[in-house]
This record gives C-alpha cells, structure tokens and sequence, in this order.
C-alpha cells in the first residue's frame, strides 16, 4: 500500500533528494515525512489513470506501452486514477 | 619509520608569518535575501533528477524516421517541456536545471555508462580506452554537498550525486536503451578504426591523460552571446528561423539547414514552456502567499517571466533573468562545463543605465540580485562520471570578464562592473568566477577594487592581460579572417581560454567554437616512459615498443622525450578528430548554437563550423613544470655532474626513494611525508634531486628547459589538423587534473614521491621550490610566449598582511602590472594564511563558507578533495610583495 509522503504535495519545494521546504510553513522538511492537513496531491504517474505498475519492480510502470516510472511528475495528459 | 617534513630542501614560506593566525583583511555580509539563500545553498546535497532525460529519450524513441536534427529538436522541446518549476522562498531571479537547488541530471545519449553497474560497464572496459584507471586513482571531495555514501532512500552516484532510489531502475533502462547508440559508445567503436588504437587504450590504462572529453565534457569553455536574445526575444529567434526556412525551402540542397532550423524553433519552444511553467508556478505561489510585500514579488516574477517568454528584454531585472534562462538552457541541453557569461555587465550595462537614469532601480537593489544570482551560478552542477568530476572539481567553471576594451578600443569598464565586483566581495561564493582583463586604459579605481575582492580570499577576480588576448586572437584566428573588433571584444571562456569576441550589431558579444579536445596529458607520465623504455612502471602496461636505447647524452635523452610527446599528442588528436565527428549527429548543442552568432544566419549548429571562429579544438598538458624540474636534475645530476646513473635514478624512483607511496599514508603534499627505508644512497640520490634547480627562481638552467617542453608542446600540437581544417590550440592550465594525475605518477627525478600531488596551472612553481621571491617567479613564468597559447596559468599565494592597507593594494597591483608588462597572461591569487587552511583540514564544520582558488577557478575549502588540499596547503605562501 502507497502512503503519501511531503514528496508528494505540490507545498512542497525540493531543495534535494533528502529534504525540502513546506512552501506553507516555510520550514524545512524530509521528503520522506508522512503528509500534514495541508497536503495537496502532486500530479505524479503513479496517481494517473493510465499508469500500469509492473509486477516485477514497484519502482517500474508503463503507460500506453511506454516506461515511466510512479514518481515521474504528471504530464500534459494526466487524469487523477479514481 | 620516520617522518619528515621535508623541510631540508623546500621552503613552503617565503619570509616569516606573523605569529598569530591572520583573517582576510576585507570581510563583508551578503545581504538578507541573499544569506538565506546561500545558507539554502549550504544545506542542499547534489542531486540528480531523471526528469529531462526520461522526456528526452520517450520521445526520441517515438520520433524515429525522422531527420536527426529534427529528431533531436523533438526530444529536447519534449524535455524542456516536462521540467518541474521550482521557486523558493527568498527567490527574485528563478529558475534552477531542475527541481532541485544543486540539481543536475545524466544525459545519456551523451555519456551513458557510468550510471551503469560495474559488471555492465565491465564487459566493455577492457576493450575500451575508458576512465576506469583514471577512476581507480580519483580521490573525490566528501564534505559540503557531497553525497558520498548511499542511505535506504538515496543511491550515491559516481561517489557525488544522491539519487532517488525509486528513480534508480528508470534511469538504468534508460541508460540501457542509449547502449551502442550513445555518443559515448559511436566515439568508442569510431576510435577503434585508428591503426594506433591499441596504443591508445594503453595510454588510457596508464593515465597519460585525464578524462575523455569528446563525450564526456565535449562542449564548454565557451561565452553565451546574449545580444541574438536580446535583441529578438525567444519568438523572434523562432520567426527568423521560419523566415530562413521560408527562403530556402526550394532549394534541394538545403535539406540539413532547413533541419537545423526547424530543430532550432523546436527547442527554443521547449524552453518558452519551460519559463511559462515558472510564470505559472508565480502566480501560483502569489495566490497562497500570505505576506503583502512576498505577494509582491511573485506577482513581478511570474510578468517578467511571462514576457521573456517570448519578447526581448525592456528592463536590467528583465535582461538578467532572460540571461539566466540562457544558461541554464544550455546547461540542460548538454553535458559541458565553462558556458561562461562573458563580458555580461557590459551586455546588461544599457539596460542598467536607463534604469537607474530613470530611477526604475536602485544601486542597493541591484546589488541585491546580482548577490541572488552569484548564489544561482553557484548551484550548477554537472553529473559526470567519478573520473571528470575528480578534473572539475565539483566547478562548473563559468567566467565573467571585467574591464577590458571595447571594439572601437575604448575602456570598457563600467558603473555596473563595479557593483558585479562588489557582490563578489559581499557574498562567499564559487561562481561566477571573476576575470579583469587588464588594460592600461582602465582606471586606477577599478583596478583598486578588484584588489579589494582579492583581498577577501575569494580568488577573484583572475587577472589577464588584454594585450596578450587580442594578441592571440589575432595570430591565432587569423587564418578565420578575424577582425581587430572581433579580438578586442574576447572573452574567457571556462577558467581560462581565451575566446575571441563576435561583436553582433555592433554590441560586444561571443560567436566562437568550444574549446573541446585533449583534457589535460600527464606530461611526468611521459619522462617516465623514456625513463623504463615504455613501459609505464605504475602499472606495468607497455606503452610504446621497446628500444633498449642507452642515453649517453642529455641531448638524446631530450629527443626521446620529444618523440614521445610529439607520437601522444598525435594519437589523442588524431582520434579525437575521429570520435567527435561521429558524434556530430547524435548530440548537436542546437541551443548554444542558436547563441552563438552567426549559426542561425549560416544556417549550421557549432558542430557544423556554423559559429564565426571555429579555431578552438585544443590539448591541455598537466605537470610540465614537474617534467622540466624532474629534466633539470637529470641534466645536471647525470649527464653534468655524474652524481649518479639513470639505471640507478631508475631504481631510486622505482623504490620511492625509500618513502611510503602517497597513496598509502593519504598526504599527498610534499610537506609531509614518511620515510620507511633509510639506504644512504637513496637519501644522497633524493638530497640531489631535491637541490637541482627548480622552475620559479629565475634560473635559466631549468627554465630553458622548461622552453623547449612549451615549445614541443605547441609544435606537436599545431601539427595535426582539426575536423574544421584549422591548426589544434595548446593549452596550459590544470584544473583539478594536477591531483589524480599526481597519484597516478610515481616519484620523479625533481624529488617528488611517488602519488604526490603535481604543480597546479602552467606556470606554478611546484610547492616549497620557489625560494627567490615573487618576482623571480614572474621572471620564469614570463619565459615562453604567452600569445601562442590559448591560455597559461600562474598562481601564487600571498599572506594577508602581505598586502595589507593602502600600501599593500599598490605593491601587489604592481606586481600584477610587472607581470603583465613582460608577457604574462594569467595570474590569481589565493590570499590566505596557510595555517588557517590547515586548521580548516582538521576541523571542516567551522568552514563551510571558506572559499580557495584552485587552479582556474575558486571552490569550497569543504569541497575540495585531499590531495588538492594538500597541495594548497603546501604552495609557497609569500609574506612579503
Ligand atoms: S503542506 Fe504538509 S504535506 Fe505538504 S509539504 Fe508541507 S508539510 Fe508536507
Ligand atoms: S499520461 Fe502522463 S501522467 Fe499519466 S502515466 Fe502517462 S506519462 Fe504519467
């Protein structure tokens, strides 16, 4: 099961791999904290309608045939899974 | 076991320092919005984002059939368009490579292998000419950003760059999918067709050369011109294109500049996306920000954005964002380093005058964004194999050129310049890197207050003589018809290279090639192998066949030397000609060509000879002042003096002289080292070697030689022919190369041990051996021609009460002018009391805004690896001017 993480929030400014900044309480943050009240979902693969996972590697997907990867930010044509 | 300072024969203090530790005279705070954002800085790791190259390979994939231009315009409009804005708190000039603040990303079709694992990689690195032995001696920086070791979360990538782990298995495939493809591996399979490729891969194996640069780090040490998107903003660039498209259409064989265009609009409208994503980004921002004054700022941001999008600049804040937007544009498009803004605040000088005549801006607040855009420069990074980023040393190497003259010949120096410099002193920072190009038409205030900011021990600004850059220009590029506005209006390009102007529409600008080719020949490496008769006595491999040859001459020996050097410098170029224009499909730089006058008018990237000069294919050389040093001893100890034998030279060298290799006690200066065997003759060999004459003194015995090693140089070097039909450049700077290349030497006949650190820049005095004061090194540095060289290079470094208070800023402007009076090129300075930096070694956390000047460029005493430590600690400090 996928738990949301501050990587995932559009509040959040990555300063890099590690930590970045809440644009809300302008404090510093590990990408990795589990979400607050303010969370506000990015458009990332692994929240679209069209992303496949793979079986074999979670950190793998396709969409439309082609390799992308879940945390890969949404594209032009991302549509929220239900 | 015995150690020894070594202090016997080298003197790494020229006078007496003061008792007590003494800081930089000048000390000054950057500004509030600029602090934050350096301590921002401070706190982040370098780290690699997988954005741009998945775009860029989806749609090259998807866009197969296509021309290769066109093709590559798609993928690249496809990956700008797909980059996340990012906007921090405390931001006025935005815009960063990617997501991160010190981001940076592999571009595979580059350079694809070093992401891969050992054992993929291993299947071809024993066929390949590759950075695997140069990789093995790198000792890379650990400290500051570094990530140097994996966490659960993070990969640690060529021992700098943290990776994502869910990131990790996308950009393996691909890496994967650019296999045989690559720039990397078309330059591997075209070199294996030179009749001499088998000794190239032994030169490889040895280390007689630094990284590859024909894929690795092929574009750089070049100048953005500004003026084309000044002039024309983004839309108009895209609508001269389609005018040249429109005009040539019919015309059949105009099939590759119809391609070139058309790839051309479709990057820069990549990049339009691009910056209308930040303009949305502020907007957004605006409408949650609960500051009034913040609110503000974001509304500003998210207008001035908006409009370069597409429109030419109307205002300095407008023109200073459009620039940074260039560069970085550039830096996303390909792997390089050095795309140096040039002579930028004479580009954005118009535009700051009619602002300040009108009162639109103030000095304090442009002061303010130009500290925000040093700490920007700062950020960049470059994501390169373990083998390059030993070379750049974590620089990007991006140089502003100050003063100087303007076409018509006048001084150039400017109001602005001043307020450039000034935010250099305020603000500790690395880049950009600050360049006086000295003119005796400059006035004394301007040239006072870049001593003042080498006061500060930031290492800039460099200074370099203008007479020897237009000088070379003119000789040098001549043969390209260059004009005398065109060589007044140069530049340096990346740490040093001299880069002649392209004034466009009568504005000072940059139209040149890259300078690409030959990165840095371990010269020691080569007096090795005359010394074992070709064989590399490190690792064993035979380099050149054997001869048995018996020296009863110096004279002879010399000639050898000469043979070996000429026959390297031949296969590197004659290859590299090779590789690169294999590669020239693949990875076009379409949009610093698109910056570059004249390509869009020629209708030709850079790659295609489309830019105005293109004499710019150049080798660099390492060591050479150790190689004329270790020359010396032989001449004088061997063939003048009979001290000793070359076969008992031979085993002195093989035995170390009787030390524990650098390697193994992890000092790699000479001013601290231990000794494991004690043979009296080893000690009576080492004693001579160390007391034969150096280079730095003033002493015509070993600067002679050190003439005919420059000369050899430039003539083995001249003789082969670029890809664009012009003569090969010489070069001599080092960069970082001066570490691992020292590590992969062993000791030589100068009295260096073996993994010793060798002389930095071109014409350094190796540390602790100049011991007749500053201006003997002047002296011996002055000895070669500096004008037949693309750059030369001299550090010194002075203590701070050397030239302190008035009197000590015209003692050491004066040497500078002395300097340049008798034909030097290039000098810098680190101003620091080399106990400080010691202290710093120790205790790292109390420096993390310590600024050094390495060799070309100034880095983070924190980011800086041991063995360049070392050899900073070790250069000769100089108490008095
Ligand atoms: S709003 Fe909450 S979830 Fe989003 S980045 Fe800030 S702390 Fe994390
Ligand atoms: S449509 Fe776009 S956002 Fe959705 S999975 Fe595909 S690439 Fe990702």
């Amino acid at each position: 099961m996928m738990c949301d993480k501050c990587k995932d929030c559009t509040n959040l400014s990555a300063r890099d791999v590690f930590n970045g900044v809440c644009l809300i309480s302008k404090e510093t943050v590990s990408i990795d904290a589990p979400v607050c009240k303010k969370f506000v979902r990015a458009d990332k693969c692994k929240y679209c309608s069209k992303y496949i996972a793979s079986e074999k590697d979670s950190n793998l997907g396709t969409c439309d045939g082609d390799m992308v990867y879940p945390d890969l930010a949404g594209c032009e044509d991302f549509i929220l899974a239900e | 076991m015995e150690a020894t300072t070594n202090d016997q024969y080298l003197c790494f203090t020229c006078g007496t320092p003061p008792e007590e530790v003494e800081d930089r005279e000048v000390k000054k705070t950057a500004c509030p919005r600029a602090a934050k954002l350096l301590q921002e800085f401070y706190d982040a790791k370098i780290s690699l984002d997988t954005t741009f190259p998945y775009w860029y390979t989806r749609t090259w994939i998807k866009e197969e059939g296509q021309h290769p231009l066109v093709r590559r315009g798609l993928a690249m409009k496809s990956a700008f368009s797909h980059l996340e804005a990012a906007i921090r708190p405390d931001e006025i000039l935005v815009m960063s490579r990617n997501k991160y603040v010190r981001g940076a990303s592999i571009t595979p079709w580059t350079a694809n292998e070093f992401p891969l694992s050992d054992e993929e990689r291993a299947r071809k690195d024993s066929k390949k000419a590759s950075n695997k032995a140069l990789e093995e001696v790198t000792i890379l920086a650990t400290g500051g950003g570094v990530v140097s070791e994996s966490t659960p979360e993070v990969l640690s990538m060529a021992r700098r760059y943290g990776m994502r782990i869910e990131e990790h298995a996308a950009l393996i495939e691909i890496c994967r999918y650019w296999q045989n493809k690559s720039a990397e591996d078309t330059c591997w399979k075209w070199g294996t067709l030179h009749p001499e490729y088998d000794t190239l891969v032994n030169f490889k194996n040895a280390v007689l050369m630094a990284a590859d640069m024909e894929y690795g780090n092929r574009h750089g040490r070049s100048v953005t011109n500004y003026q084309i998107v000044f002039e024309k903003g983004f839309q108009g660039m895209i609508d001269r294109c389609k005018e040249l498209i429109a005009a040539n259409v019919g015309d059949g064989t105009a099939v590759d500049k119809v391609a070139y265009w058309q790839a051309t609009i479709y990057a820069i409208e990549g990049v339009q996306t691009w910056v209308r994503k930040y303009a949305s980004e502020a907007t957004r921002l605006a409408s949650i920000e609960e500051d009034a004054e913040q609110k503000v700022v974001y509304e500003a941001m998210a207008a001035r954005l908006e409009w370069i999008s597409s429109n030419p600049p109307r205002d300095f804040m407008e023109a200073l964002q459009l620039h940074w937007t260039c560069q970085l544009e550039v830096y996303n498009e390909m792997q390089g380093s050095g795309f140096s803004p040039g002579r930028l605040g004479q580009v954005l000088y118009p535009y700051w005058k009619e602002d300040i005549d009108k009162g639109s801006i103030t000095r304090e607040q442009t002061l303010e964004v130009l500290e925000c855009m040093r700490v920007k420069y700062t950020e960049l990074e470059i994501a390169t194999c373990a083998g390059t980023t030993g070379i750049l040393a974590g620089n990007t190497f991006n140089n502003i050129c100050l003063g100087g003259v303007k076409p018509d010949g006048s001084s150039a120096e400017n109001e602005l310049e001043y307020l450039f410099i000034q935010a250099a002193i305020n603000c500790p920072t690395v880049s950009p890197t600050l360049s006086i190009i000295y003119d005796g038409r400059l006035s004394n205030a301007f040239l006072q207050k870049g001593i003042e900011c080498n006061k500060t021990g930031c290492g800039m600004p460099a200074w370099v003589s203008n007479r020897v850059g237009i000088e070379y220009c003119m000789k040098n590029h001549s043969c390209e018809g260059i004009t005398l506005e065109d060589a007044r209006a140069w530049s340096v390009g990346g740490c040093l290279e001299i880069q002649p102007g392209a004034v466009y529409d009568n504005k000072i600008g940059a139209g040149s090639y890259s300078s690409s080719g030959i990165n840095f020949i371990n010269v020691p490496k080569i007096l090795e192998l005359v010394l074992f008769d070709g064989v590399d006595p490190r690792t064993n491999v035979r380099v050149f066949p054997a001869t048995g040859k018996k020296y009863e001459t110096f004279d002879e020996l010399m000639d050898t030397f000469k043979a070996y050097f000429g026959k390297v410098i031949q296969i590197f170029e004659e290859t590299y000609n090779m590789k690169v224009s294999a590669t020239f499909e693949l990875d076009q730089p379409l949009l610093f060509s698109a910056l570059s006058a004249d390509c869009i008018e020629k209708g030709a990237d850079i790659d295609h000879a489309g830019s105005r000069y293109n004499r710019c294919f150049t080798t660099w050389i390492t060591g050479q002042v150790n190689t004329a040093n270790s020359l010396a001893s032989i001449k004088k100890n061997v063939f003048d003096d009979n001290a000793f034998t070359l076969d008992e030279l031979k085993d002195v060298l093989l035995n170390n002289f009787g030390f524990i290799s650098a390697l193994d006690t992890g000092n790699f200066s000479m001013m601290e080292q231990t000794k494991n065997v004690s043979d009296p003759d080893w000690e009576r060999i080492h004693a001579l070697c160390m007391r034969a004459p150096k280079f730095g003194n003033d002493d015509a015995y070993v600067d002679d030689i050190y003439v005919q090693v420059a000369d050899c140089f430039l003539e083995s070097v001249e003789a082969i022919t670029d890809v664009f039909g012009n003569k090969w450049c010489a070069s001599m700077l080092s960069v970082g190369t001066h570490g691992p290349l020292g590590q992969a030497d062993i000791a030589s006949a100068d009295g260096r041990l073996a993994g010793v650190t060798l002389a930095d820049g071109g014409q350094s005095p190796y540390p602790g051996t100049d011991q007749n004061g500053p201006y003997a090194v002047l002296s011996s540095a002055t000895v070669i021609d500096h004008t037949n060289f693309k750059n030369t290079q001299l550090n010194m470094k002075l203590h701070p009460a050397s030239i302190k208070g008035n009197m000590g800023s015209a003692k050491m402007l004066d040497m500078i002018r002395s300097f340049m009076d008798n034909g030097g090129f290039h000098i810098q300075f680190n101003v620091v009391d080399s106990r400080m930096l010691k202290d710093a070694q120790e205790n790292p956390n109390n420096y993390r805004d310590l600024l050094v000047r390495v060799a070309g460029f100034t880095q983070y005493w924190c980011e800086v690896s041991k063995p360049i430590q070392d050899e900073l600690i070790a250069r000769t400090e100089y108490e008095e001017v």
